[in-house]
């Protein structure tokens, strides 16, 4: 009996295999080829101009002690991260609960909110930096038909930072929405009718229904948003190419920076390692605090 | 029952993924074939927009009439991608066969022996090689051999509104420098009579369409060189913009922007075809979209002068072919056609001739809004550009002057900080 079940269970198993495979191929030649590839350039000097040599831990070295703009560029990521990941949650939250309702036109709202999230970044971008160029932008013309006059938005350190962060919510804020949407509609209507009853107010609804239910969406999007913030660089390039000075450069502009126009490769794959690990810790510290929070959860 | 399902579907799927494999390698095989036969496909690189493709689009079909074997795919790519997006493709060996190339990346290839020796050229008496300025053809010349045929060598130019200039009754550039007054303060008196900031209108945007990031190289060489000042020394180890007439130069474009406001400020894309700019600084390449001008009246002019002369700068773009290409002698012969007298009379219509017959011929000079407007503002200006400094490393270089430009540009500094900054910052990469 107990063989039969071990064979049978190998034979689906191989089924499993069989099916899995396109996809593991795919992740093999164009993934993890390529990212073990990248970890054995991170301790050679490499221009692709020249062969490479191997230096041990010097680009480790460099990176840490030696360079003040990665340091710059790290802060500058996390910058971003935190700026992007409140608002967007808060904001896509916010338009969730009020795009579950039955109003008209919410239909017409969903789509127009989640648009933004088809549409391709570079082009976003575009148009963003045509909003906010110094003079002849529409944005600081339509300030100065009020007799304001606009700052330069991509030309100020202080500013420039908020102005990619925003236009990076409105883009994704949608994917979010739809997310929270689907959640909300996962809630049982029985627990609010019962804390009606009970004289529960909207808020105290709020706090003790709708968020504990929709907890595992927020972790959910709390992740992938960290992820894809860390990650964030068309808008970088087409917006800022990194400046005015360094002050958006973020890490993976750095990389490109340094790998493609500079030819700096090996350095350039130390940086990525070093992105790659950022990202892996902080999505371990997560999952290791989502027991805490996260306490409906199939 | 379900097993074989599950089963037959999955052999469906593997025989789909290898007949998938199969099928792609056969089209392969087939390109290859072709390849080795007698069709040849050439492939050329430009920086340029979508009317020079067009212009080469139309050579390259006279071209077949006689070549029906040649293919010539043309390859568009951003000119600030240019450099580095070559580099990489050289790097793989998929550089195209045929390429335009810029002054200051030449180092860089012709340095790691990726361009191919284009000398055959001058012994081909019906080419008419001595045709070509010689001081046109340094910068692709080493040890003796050609390496590249130069095909645009601009000068930068004025483009005003006339319109304007009239309204306010105000002399034109061309008039001034007629009159030999054509200098910075007589352009800064003219923009402060135009400009109204508070309206969009200025007076002078020496900076080139979306030229912001690059504007150290492509926009303010002239300008550092008429305050006779440079960015660095002949031998390219030392920056030298840290000096008395370096700041004035700085200081100079940093007040047009921030003080007197008569220059848009960092990031403004308003351009020249709006009727927004009295007087844009820009290239004989601009011709074409100015002449789409309906709306306004427009002339170009010299560069004005200040303490240093006028400054002028060469813009300077050539054709080169890959060292190593499976199809260098068809490349070569299809340089050889693109740059003969006939070819460089058509693509004169954006680009300055490096050949002597054609730069002064009637057409070169019908190219523009007048004759003697060519005459004083492109042909008298060539004898006195000079050609970008070009380095090996320029893009490590570039980045840093980036950075420190943006300095003056969001005011976080003031001249003398950042050019003591930037000294500070440029001096290890200029002694790598």
């Amino acid at each position: 009996m107990t063989t039969y079940t071990a064979r049978a269970n190998r034979r689906n198993n191989w089924y499993g295999y069989l099916f899995i495979s396109p996809m593991m191929l795919g992740f093999l030649c164009f993934l993890a080829g390529p990212i073990i590839y990248a970890f054995a350039l991170s301790f050679t000097d490499y221009s692709l101009l020249h062969p490479a040599s191997f230096v041990g831990l010097d680009n480790y070295v460099q990176l840490v002690g030696k360079d003040p703009l990665f340091w710059k560029t790290v802060g500058n990521t996390l910058y971003f991260s935190a700026g992007l990941i409140p608002l967007n949650l808060i904001l896509a939250l916010s338009l969730a609960l009020l795009l579950n309702q039955k109003l008209p036109g919410t239909g017409l709202f969903r789509t127009a909110i989640f648009t933004p999230v088809v549409t391709s970044i570079v082009v976003w971008a575009i148009v963003w930096k045509y909003v906010f160029a110094t003079d002849a932008g529409l944005l600081n013309q339509i300030l100065g038909y009020f007799g304001m006059q606009g700052p330069a938005w991509l030309y100020d350190t202080a500013l420039v930072m908020p102005v990619v962060i925003v236009v990076s919510v409105l883009k994704k804020v949608g994917m979010n929405m739809v997310i929270f949407l689907a959640a909300l509609q996962d809630v049982p209507k029985m627990y609010y009718e019962a804390a009606t009853i009970d004289g529960a107010s909207k808020w105290r609804q709020f706090q003790s229904i709708t968020l504990p239910m929709i907890a595992p969406s927020i972790f959910l999007t709390l992740i992938i948003t960290l992820i894809g913030s860390l990650k964030v660089f068309s808008q970088i390039i087409v917006m800022t190419e990194g400046g005015p000075g360094t002050s958006t450069y973020v890490l993976v502009y750095y990389i490109y920076q340094l790998a493609y126009k500079v030819f700096d490769i090996g350095y350039a794959s130390a940086v990525a390692f070093v992105l790659f690990f950022l990202v892996l810790v902080l999505t371990l510290v997560q999952w290791k605090f989502r027991k805490r929070w996260v306490h409906h959860e199939q | 029952m379900k097993k074989w399902v599950g089963f037959s579907l999955s052999l469906v799927l593997l025989a789909s993924m290898l007949a998938g494999c199969a099928a792609n390698k056969t089209s392969e095989g087939n390109h290859n074939k072709k390849a080795d036969g007698e069709k040849v496909s050439l492939k050329f690189s430009i920086w340029g927009n979508d009317t020079h493709k067009q212009m080469y689009d139309a050579m390259i079909e006279k071209y077949k009439v006689d070549h029906p074997n040649i293919d010539v795919e043309i390859m568009t790519i951003p000119a600030t991608d240019y450099q580095q997006k070559l580099s990489v493709m050289m790097a793989s060996k998929t550089s195209p066969d045929v390429m335009w190339m810029m002054e200051r990346a030449i180092p860089q290839f012709l340095g790691a022996g990726q361009l191919a020796d284009l000398s055959s050229l001058k012994s081909d008496a019906a080419y008419k090689f001595d045709d070509l300025y010689p001081s046109t053809l340094d910068l692709l010349t080493k040890d003796g051999s050609i390496y590249g045929i130069p095909f645009s060598t601009p000068p930068n130019m004025i483009y005003y509104n006339q319109s304007l200039f009239e309204s306010k009754g105000l002399k034109t550039p061309k008039e001034l420098y007629g009159e030999g007054k054509w200098t910075y303060d007589e352009m800064v008196k003219a923009a402060e009579a135009i400009a109204e900031p508070e309206q969009g209108l200025f007076g002078v945007n020496l900076i080139r369409p979306n030229g912001w990031t690059t504007s150290w190289i492509e926009s303010l060489q002239t300008l550092v060189w008429a305050f006779d000042a440079d960015y660095f020394s002949e031998d390219g180890k030392t920056f030298t913009l840290n000096s008395k007439e370096g700041e004035q130069a700085i200081q100079f474009f940093s007040d047009a922007m921030f003080k007197s406001r008569i220059h848009p400020k960092p990031g403004d894309q308003t351009t020249f075809e709006t009727g927004k700019i009295a007087m844009q600084q820009e290239l004989f390449s601009y011709m074409g979209k100015a002449k789409a001008i309906t709306d306004f009246k427009w002339d170009i002019a010299p560069m004005p002068s200040g303490a240093g002369g006028q400054g002028v700068t060469l813009g300077y773009a050539g054709y080169v072919v890959t060292e190593g290409s499976p199809h260098q002698a068809e490349a070569i012969e299809l340089v050889k056609y693109l740059t003969n007298q006939e070819n460089m009379a058509i693509t004169s219509q954006f680009f300055v001739p490096s050949r002597q017959s054609v730069l002064e011929s009637e057409t070169f000079l019908n190219q523009g809004p007048s004759p003697e407007s060519v005459k004083t503002a492109v042909l008298e200006q060539i004898a006195k550009g000079k050609v970008r400094q070009a380095f090996t490393n320029f893009q490590k270089i570039d980045e840093k002057m980036k950075i420190g430009f943006d300095s003056i540009y969001t005011q976080s500094a003031t001249v003398s900080e950042f050019l003591k900054s930037l000294e500070k910052d440029i001096t290890p990469v200029l002694n790598p």
